[in-house]
């Protein structure tokens, strides 16, 4: 059995920094990082646009309590202030971390670092690199985490959280070399697994956002907080759904319906294009569903809008933004220099996730914690995101709270007994649950059943939702998930078997999923991302709460957390 | 799951290196077509795709698939495992050119899956004649032991950034409250070698790393000349000094593999040739023998306009008659080549010199003022 003082599943911005920030204030203690792709291929090394710290580089007007408003705001109140304060405090600090430690921001003419407008910020604050944020930051991260003797354990899948008594005690995990499984035993383990894109059929996110520590939290009976409120980016790219940064708008893109209208200023006219991306993403459905979208191939009506940057000049598009340009260059022949862009929302970022307070201790309840268990990152609802997140506050959350959460486990693990548990249990049961799925004969790929079921997440549960439209997809759900078991595998082996790794996380995406379409069923309010058509309007006085979901087979288990509400009393919001 | 099939095992094949490499401008990139043509025209295409058992020998597995012009390889692999055969090991990631994971050996040179695309591939490697369905070769990268299908032993490429120490040291410096201050060109110094993704492409292709195990590789040196000419580092000297060797800097033979595959244009053989340079203006040509090769090569040019073959050995591995040992190790030679006639007992200056010369101290006046 491996032992570590502490285990991190997750080696993006948010297990890294966590790690690292272990390793920095108490470097004896034995840190153990485990990711199913190599760390520096996470999700976050894909981040573009930013990081948002009120730094006062650009705009000395810039205060931390105006970047706390702005979140609170667009968060649509839902918004734990208490962690949303310490975020704001915390940000510029936190950057200069970054910056001290290698990372290649871009810069001022006198060499401070750069910032950028971004939607829903009222002001320039968002720090970038290029639009290679989350690569520059990762990556320098990810090279201090061997400098600083962090344990990695690269391509290694984690099946299952093991938690005995309300106490985390340590995972099982799977070698993908070489099939082997593996019992971690640990004084505290932190999840950092991040999100859950994989849920829809268009999103931005890379295949292993599949809500892997989502899940099994879920089956090990802990709640997950405020699952319905799915960010919807407004301007992933037709068809592929990969991200066109919002760093494009923030440098000063239009949106165009077909008749070449910036129909933006029907739905937002102070903020057009920056408007938050809950009102943009909505205001493109609703000017396809008007018949105003366009298809590509000409005809009006259809699935996308137009992203135009031609007024923006070639060297202003090439020296900002280039990896837009080439991202659309490449899926879909567009130069956007000469050609406006085709994009529609995509399915992007879970503001919710595995409850924790604001030292990423997971909770059980809304007044109990969990033992030896920590979460950061996408994966985890502290809640700085509320109802909706402002894009650049994501990667944010993740340096913030994942350094917040690894100073906090140096000191919790300080004075805790490694825990005991009969490991030969779980292996035994874990390796029955591999052979079961190899062995299993049933008729259908994994790319059939999978396919369906993001079809049907993306139908049922998408950008406009209804209660009707939201039980036929809860239906719909339990039917496919009874499909799980007639998934046939071709491969057999155990080495390098993507195929069963697949298989396991798309079981994880079916628990997520009917996660997601159970809170989204029972908010019967319209909150920031979570819009509703027959509940069109926000109702503070019996939805101004975080939802808690409790996963059984049986069924979900709804209950409600109060908010924390303590500076910003809400308002309607407007932009 | 129409319009695709797996037409099974046909040859056995052993070599896993690539042949040849076109370069960018042997072949004519035509404008793309519309969105509309990307998205709605289908044709047949087949893939013939290395499969391979670690330390097993590999053989060639063909699949033909329906696929658009627009489809990245890595959709038209996605493809092939999801409907035809999930068998087949490869890895991906974020699809969009950013994570390194999908480096592979496609049409004969390093690349990235989702990065290029059917239609290119088939115009430059496959252009088609008579009907005939165009293929695409897919081969895991080269200089990295094979664990499944497309999916190879990393842990080498890991090791060797990790000799470079890839990190900012700002050890021994007062660290300010506030940002370091890096002006735009000092940070545009180091764009190019920030953008690299480490993907292995350029260490799949790279020659010095095939004959020598322990050469750091294109991708370690990029790094390494980012983090001595970062501005904020104060270890460039010492990391100089490590990078001055056979297994660093003077390691690479110039054979231009990795500036030619490189997805994100890092030019790493570039980066290199500005770590010798630093080296260069540091050491006077008793440091080492690559040091003392540059700096012969250009002082016996400047003198006669073309290299005089007998001093340049003396010169270079005898280290001006100073190394004994050198110089007894390439006696042996010298006495062959008299022996077969071959040793160049006269030298006539070349009669350019005068020219040579001048360009020679234009460039390297021109270099001193760049500095
Ligand atoms: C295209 C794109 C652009 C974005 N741009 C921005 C931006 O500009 N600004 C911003 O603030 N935010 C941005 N975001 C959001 C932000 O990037 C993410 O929210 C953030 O990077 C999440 O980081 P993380 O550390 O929580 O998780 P990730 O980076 O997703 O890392 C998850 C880690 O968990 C591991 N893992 C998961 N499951 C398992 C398992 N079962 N076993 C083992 N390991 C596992 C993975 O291997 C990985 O290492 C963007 C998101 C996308 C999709
Ligand atoms: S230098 Fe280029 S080819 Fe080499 S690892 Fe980096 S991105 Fe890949
Ligand atoms: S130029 Fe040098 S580093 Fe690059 S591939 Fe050739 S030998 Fe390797
Ligand atoms: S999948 Fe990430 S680089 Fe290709």
């Amino acid at each position: 059995m491996l032992e570590h003082d502490v285990i991190i599943v997750g080696g993006g911005l948010a297990g890294s920094r966590a790690a690292l920030a272990i390793k920095q204030t108490h470097p004896s203690l034995d840190v153990g990082l485990v990711a199913k792709t190599h760390p520096i291929r996470s999700h976050s090394v894909a981040a573009q646009g930013g990081i948002a710290a009120s730094l006062q580089n650009v705009d000395s007007e810039d205060a931390w309590e105006a970047h706390a408003f702005d979140t609170v705001k667009g968060s649509d109140y839902l918004a734990d202030q208490d962690a949303v304060e310490f975020l704001a405090k915390d940000a510029p600090n936190t950057i200069i971390d970054l910056e001290h430690m290698g990372v290649l921001f871009s810069r001022l003419p006198d060499g401070r670092i750069a910032q950028r407008a971004f939607g829903g910020h009222s002001h320039k604050r968002t720090c970038y690199a290029a639009d290679k944020t989350g690569h520059a930051i990762l990556h320098e991260l990810v090279n201090n985490l061997r400098h600083h003797g962090v344990t990695i354990y690269e391509e290694w899948y984690v099946m299952q959280l093991i938690l005995e008594d309300n106490e985390a005690k340590g995972i099982i995990m799977y070698h993908l070399l070489d099939g082997h499984l593996a019992v971690v035993r640990a004084k505290a383990v932190m999840f950092a697994t991040g999100g859950y894109g994989r849920v829809f059929n268009t999103t931005s996110n890379d295949y292993a956002s599949t809500g892997d520590g989502l899940a099994m939290c879920a089956i090990a009976g802990l709640p997950l907080e405020d699952m319905e409120f799915v960010q919807f980016h407004p301007t992933g790219l037709y068809p592929a759904g990969v991200l066109i940064s919002e760093a494009v708008r923030g440098e000063g893109a239009y949106l165009r319906n077909s008749e070449g209208e910036r129909f933006m200023e029907h739905y937002a006219p102070k903020q057009m294009e920056l408007a938050p991306r809950d009102i943009t993403s909505r205001a493109i459905t609703l000017e396809i569903r008007a018949g105003r979208g366009l298809h590509p191939d000409g005809t009006a009506g259809g699935p996308c809008v137009h992203l135009d940057l031609r007024h923006m000049g070639k060297e202003k598009i090439m020296s900002r933004v280039p990896f837009c340009w080439e991202e659309a260059h490449r899926l879909v022949g567009v130069d956007a220099i000469h050609q406006p862009m085709p994009v529609r929302p995509t399915a992007h970022y879970s503001m919710g996730g595995i409850p924790v307070n604001t030292e990423g201790q997971v909770r059980w309840n809304g007044d109990t914690l969990v033992e030896g268990f920590f979460a950061a990152g996408e994966c985890a609802c502290v809640s700085v995101h509320g109802a909706n997140r402002l894009g650049s506050n994501s990667l944010l959350e993740c340096v913030v709270y994942g350094k917040r959460t690894g100073i906090k486990l140096a000191q919790y693990v300080q004075n805790r007994k490694m825990p005991s548990f009969d490991a030969q249990t779980y292996l035994d049961k874990a390796q029955k649950r591999i052979y079961g799925l190899l062995e299993q004969e049933g008729n259908m790929r994994i790319g059939q059943l999978r396919q369906q079921f993001q079809d049907c997440m993306s139908e049922h549960c998408g950008v406009f939702r209804t209660d009707a439209i939201m039980q036929e997809g809860l239906d719909k759900i339990r039917q496919l998930q009874d499909q799980y078991h007639q998934i046939r595998l071709d491969d057999q082996g155990d080495c390098w078997n993507t195929e069963l790794i697949e298989a396991l996380e798309l079981g994880n995406l079916l628990v997520v999923g009917e996660m997601i379409l159970a809170s989204a069923y029972n908010r019967k309010e319209s909150r920031g991302a979570h819009s509703r058509e027959d509940y069109a309007t926000r109702d503070d006085e019996k939805f101004l709460q975080h939802t808690l979901s409790y996963y059984s087979p049986a069924g979900i288990d709804i209950q409600y957390m109060p908010v924390v509400i303590n500076r910003f009393q809400p308002q309607e919001r407007k932009y | 799951m129409a319009g695709a099939s797996v037409k099974g095992v046909s040859s056995i094949w052993t070599s896993a290196k690539p042949l040849f490499c076109l370069t960018p401008l042997d072949w004519p990139i035509t404008p793309l077509p519309s969105a509309k043509n990307l998205s709605f025209f289908y044709m047949q295409v087949t893939f013939k795709i290395f499969r391979q058992a670690s330390n097993r020998p590999a053989k060639i597995q063909d699949y033909t698939l329906d696929v658009t012009p627009g489809n990245t390889i890595l959709e038209c692999l996605n493809r092939i495992k999801w409907e035809l055969d999930g068998t087949l090991a490869y890895r991906k990631n974020c699809r969009n050119t950013i994570c390194g994971s999908c480096a592979m050996g496609i049409n004969g040179r390093s690349a990235l899956a989702c990065k290029e695309n059917v239609r290119q591939e088939i115009e430059r490697f496959s252009p088609q004649e008579n009907g005939q369905t165009p293929e695409i070769t897919i081969a895991p990268l080269g200089n990295f032991p094979v664990i499944k299908d497309l999916v190879v032993d990393m842990r080498s490429f890991w090791d060797h950034l990790e000799e470079i120490d890839p990190y900012v040291s700002t050890q021994g410096r007062a660290i300010p409250e506030r940002e370091f201050l890096q002006t735009p060109e000092e940070r545009s110094r180091l764009e190019q070698t920030g953008n690299c993704i480490m993907c292995g492409a350029c260490y799949s292709e790279c020659n010095a790393r095939e004959v020598n195990p322990d050469f750091v590789g294109p991708h370690a040196l990029a790094k390494a000349y980012r983090m001595a000419t970062d501005s904020r580092d104060t270890q460039t000297e010492q990391r100089l000094e490590e990078y001055n060797s056979l297994d660093g800097a003077w390691g690479c033979t110039r054979c231009y593999q990795c500036n030619y595959v490189c997805p994100m244009d890092v030019a790493p053989m570039d980066q290199i040739g500005k770590i010798k340079g630093e080296l260069l203006d540091r050491h006077d040509k008793t440091t080492n023998r690559p040091i003392r090769h540059r700096k012969v090569l250009i002082e016996l040019v400047k003198e006669g306009g073309w290299i005089d073959e007998r001093k340049f050995g003396l010169y270079v591995v005898g280290n001006y008659f100073q190394d004994i040992r050198g110089l007894l190790s390439i006696t042996p030679l010298g006495l062959r080549m008299v022996a077969n006639g071959k040793f160049p007992l006269k030298f006539h200056p070349s009669e350019g010199t005068e020219e040579v010369r001048s360009l020679i101290e234009r460039v390297q006046e021109a270099e001193r003022k760049k500095m």
